[in-house]
């Protein structure tokens, strides 16, 4: 079955099609959930709450650009709205920081240890470093996603990038303190 | 070590890979969410929810256009009053300066005659609405009686009243009489015997008031010459038929006044109005009150037109809200519950024996109603109708095999898939067959039907007290609008296609009762137990399928 066919199917509400859609983009749409949010268990929030909007709006889509990027856009939003209702977009500390260009080695940080340490920087932070490093918002649209300055976008990305740089030197030192 | 790179590529490169399956429990979360909701519950509710809500803002609409509407007629009735006294005026302000010498008395006369009339726009007014209703006539009368009595000396006021008087006396008399001919003669015909009462009754009133033998004889008089001068105006040479016509009509307006009891008030008024005519015409000159007294024949005839238009108005009015309360309009919506009678099957031979159930639903629309009389309405409307009946131990599959011949498609399900399914009924099933096969939650198929319902029934009143009893019966008209069927397996339902054997229109015989509570002589609640017997729903039935919808119809109806 195509994935034109499977659409088609699932706009009739077909529960088969339904179930194969998730089962083609759950993985990738888990793991962008997983960047978005704090844990495990908000990721799952999110990738299921993301699932109902898709399969409730599926009828709306028109076939004009990637399925894909339109299924990511949903998870995306579904994520930034968990973070609007819960209104954690006013705690993040407003100093401004110059934006410097953060060069590390590239040698073997594994992928959960990246994972992990993005889930830990505080919700802004993380929102605005993974939509603008990892899916490429410009600060323009990120400032509008989260009703934020693109100043604050720019300050909070840099902030994001300081923070993981920082995590991942000291995560290397102990690794060195420990191989010596 | 390797090169130096950004921190976002590292990202990048390294998450781009990442790809976690889900656990297994978010998919049932996910398929728990999307399943029942899309059927109908979360759907149904805001439609009715919508339907109701316009029908409430149709109801609201109706009220204030009726209020409106009421409002409306009353500033028309005014202006038209106001209108055809102010042309009177004029006129009769150029006859003063023609028939008058003195220029004292000429403005004299015309300011009276001119405030006269002013007032007598309100006089009218209150007149109409004396006619309009018995306890406002008296109301009316009395506040009329006030002034006088208060004011006697304000010869304006009474003068009015004196116009507004034999304005209600002759209305009186041609809407007793019914003549509604606008015809000149009835006109002064009508006019006349108000000036003989008036003329006759002076001389009792006059022992109320503190006016004079003389000034009374002057009066009667004056009166007399303003007959002589009305017949001479209207061109009408033959006075002794004038006089004839005055008696004639003297005595029936006489009894036109006794039978009306609560005009006697208005007659005793008018006699003291036409004494404050007769103080004010003494302590002019002849000539200026022969003119007064000609433009107030004038103005009669006028005012006596305007009171015939005013009683047919009337009339019509009263006509109006006879009709009123004919019309009823409801907003309902109901549990519905769907089953058959007889043990049959609409879709296949083989569901004949399983057993099926009923699911309740909603039904919701508008309806309005015509009452022949108190106890008869004849009632129609539309209504929108969802309804569910589920054939149980049913086991939908799709057929890998293609020739398993004993178990052929049903007869009366068009699929939408072009794979071949096929269906069991576990009721035909073998013990052991039925253990492979059937899972542990059961398994069924539910059919969907919507319908769009426009009943059309006679609603007999038993009781009529606050707390209302009915019966109705009648016909409903049905037409499909939705048609589907489901598979249900695990409490998942999946549409498998349609039913091909379900009639667009169909009819029913309805029964019912109808309980209602009379918030208002307007607004009433109801609740109507109804059954409706299906004629024609399905054609190809299997065994005995005899559908039948129960339903509580509930609501509020608006009464117009």
């Amino acid at each position: 079955m195509s994935l034109n066919q499977l659409i088609q199917n699932c706009k009739k509400n077909d529960a088969k099609a339904q179930r194969e859609l998730y089962q083609l983009f759950s993985g990738k749409l888990f793991s962008l959930c997983l960047k978005y949010s704090r844990n495990y268990a908000e990721a799952e929030d999110n990738l299921q709450d993301a699932f109902v909007t898709i399969f409730n709006k599926i009828s709306q889509f028109n076939n004009k650009g990637s399925f894909e990027g339109w299924l990511k856009r949903i998870t995306i939003n579904t994520a930034l709205q968990c973070y609007r209702n819960k209104g954690v977009f006013e705690i993040v500390n407003e100093e401004k920081i110059e934006d410097v260009t953060l060069e590390i080695e590239d040698d073997e940080l594994s992928i959960e240890y990246l994972l992990k340490i993005i889930q830990e920087l505080p919700d802004r932070y993380r929102l605005v470093f993974n939509l603008y490093a990892l899916d490429g918002y410009s600060h323009k649209q990120i400032a509008s996603m989260l009703t934020i300055t693109t100043g604050t976008s720019k300050s909070n990305l840099a902030r994001a990038r300081q923070i993981l740089k920082d995590k991942i030197e000291t995560y290397r030192a102990s690794l060195n303190a420990k191989t010596l | 070590m390797s090169d130096k790179k950004h921190i976002d590529r590292i990202f990048q490169e390294k998450l781009k890979d990442l790809e976690e399956t889900p656990n297994a429990k978010v998919w049932k979360n996910i398929q728990s969410k999307i399943e029942q909701p899309e059927e109908d519950t979360k759907k149904a509710f805001p439609i009715w929810l919508r339907v109701l809500s316009i029908a409430a803002v149709l109801l609201l609409l109706l009220t204030i256009g009726n209020l409106y509407n009421t409002n409306k007629n009353n500033t028309k009735t005014n202006t038209t009053v106001v209108d055809t006294e102010n042309t009177v005026n004029t006129s009769e302000i150029e006859t003063n300066t023609i028939n008058q010498n003195a220029s004292n008395t000429k403005i004299k006369d015309s300011k009276i005659v001119e405030e006269s009339n002013n007032t007598t726009n309100d006089a009218e007014f209150l007149n109409k609405k004396t006619n309009a209703s018995e306890e406002k006539k008296t109301y009316t009368n009395t506040s009329i009686a006030n002034t006088t009595t208060t004011k006697p000396t304000s010869t304006k006021k009474q003068l009015n009243n004196a116009n507004a008087n034999t304005v209600v006396n002759n209305k009186t008399y041609t809407s007793t009489s019914k003549n509604k001919n606008t015809n000149k003669e009835v006109v002064k015909s009508t006019q006349q015997p108000a000036v003989g009462i008036n003329n006759t009754d002076t001389n009792r009133v006059a022992a109320h008031t503190t006016q004079e033998q003389n000034q009374e004889e002057k009066t009667q008089n004056n009166t007399a010459l303003s007959t002589t001068v009305s017949l001479e105006q209207t061109g009408n040479t033959n006075a002794n038929a004038v006089a004839q016509n005055n008696s004639s009509n003297n005595t029936n307006n006489k009894t036109t006044v006794t039978e009306l009891d609560k005009n006697k008030a208005t007659s005793a008024l008018k006699n003291s109005a036409t004494n404050a005519i007769t103080a004010t015409t003494t302590e002019k000159e002849n000539t200026a009150t022969d003119a007064t007294l000609a433009e107030e024949v004038k103005k009669e005839e006028v005012s006596i037109e305007e009171a015939i238009a005013n009683a047919e108005e009337l009339d019509n009015e009263e006509e109006e809200t006879k009709n009123l309360k004919k019309w009823e309009m409801y907003a309902n919506i109901a549990p519905v519950y769907y089953n058959t009678l007889g043990k049959g099957s609409h879709m296949d031979e083989q569901f004949v024996n399983n057993t099926k159930t009923g699911e309740i639903n909603t039904s919701y629309g508008v309806n309005v109603s015509y009452a022949f009389n108190e106890k008869l309405k004849l009632r129609t409307g539309f209504n929108s109708l969802n309804l569910s009946y589920d054939t149980d131990d049913v086991i939908i599959y799709q057929n890998v095999s293609s020739n398993s011949s004993n178990n052929a498609p049903l007869k009366n399900i068009t699929f939408n898939s072009e794979q071949p399914i096929s269906a069991i009924s576990a009721t035909n099933l073998t013990v052991q067959e039925a253990l492979g096969i059937l899972p542990d939650e059961n398994a069924a198929i539910s059919q969907r039907l919507g319908y769009y319902e426009v009943p059309m029934e006679l609603e007999y009143t038993i009781s009529t007290k606050r707390f209302g009893v009915n019966v109705i019966a009648g016909l409903s008209t049905f037409f499909l609008n939705h048609n589907k069927i489901f598979s249900e397996f695990e409490g998942r339902k999946t549409e498998i296609g349609k039913a091909n054997n379900v009639n667009n229109f169909s009819f029913s015989g309805n029964l019912g009762f109808g309980f209602d509570y009379k918030f208002s002589d307007k607004i009433i609640f109801n609740a109507q137990p109804t059954f409706k017997y299906q004629m024609n729903a399905f054609e190809n039935t299997s065994g005995d399928f005899r559908p039948y919808i129960i339903g509580l119809y509930t609501g509020l109806s608006y009464k117009f």
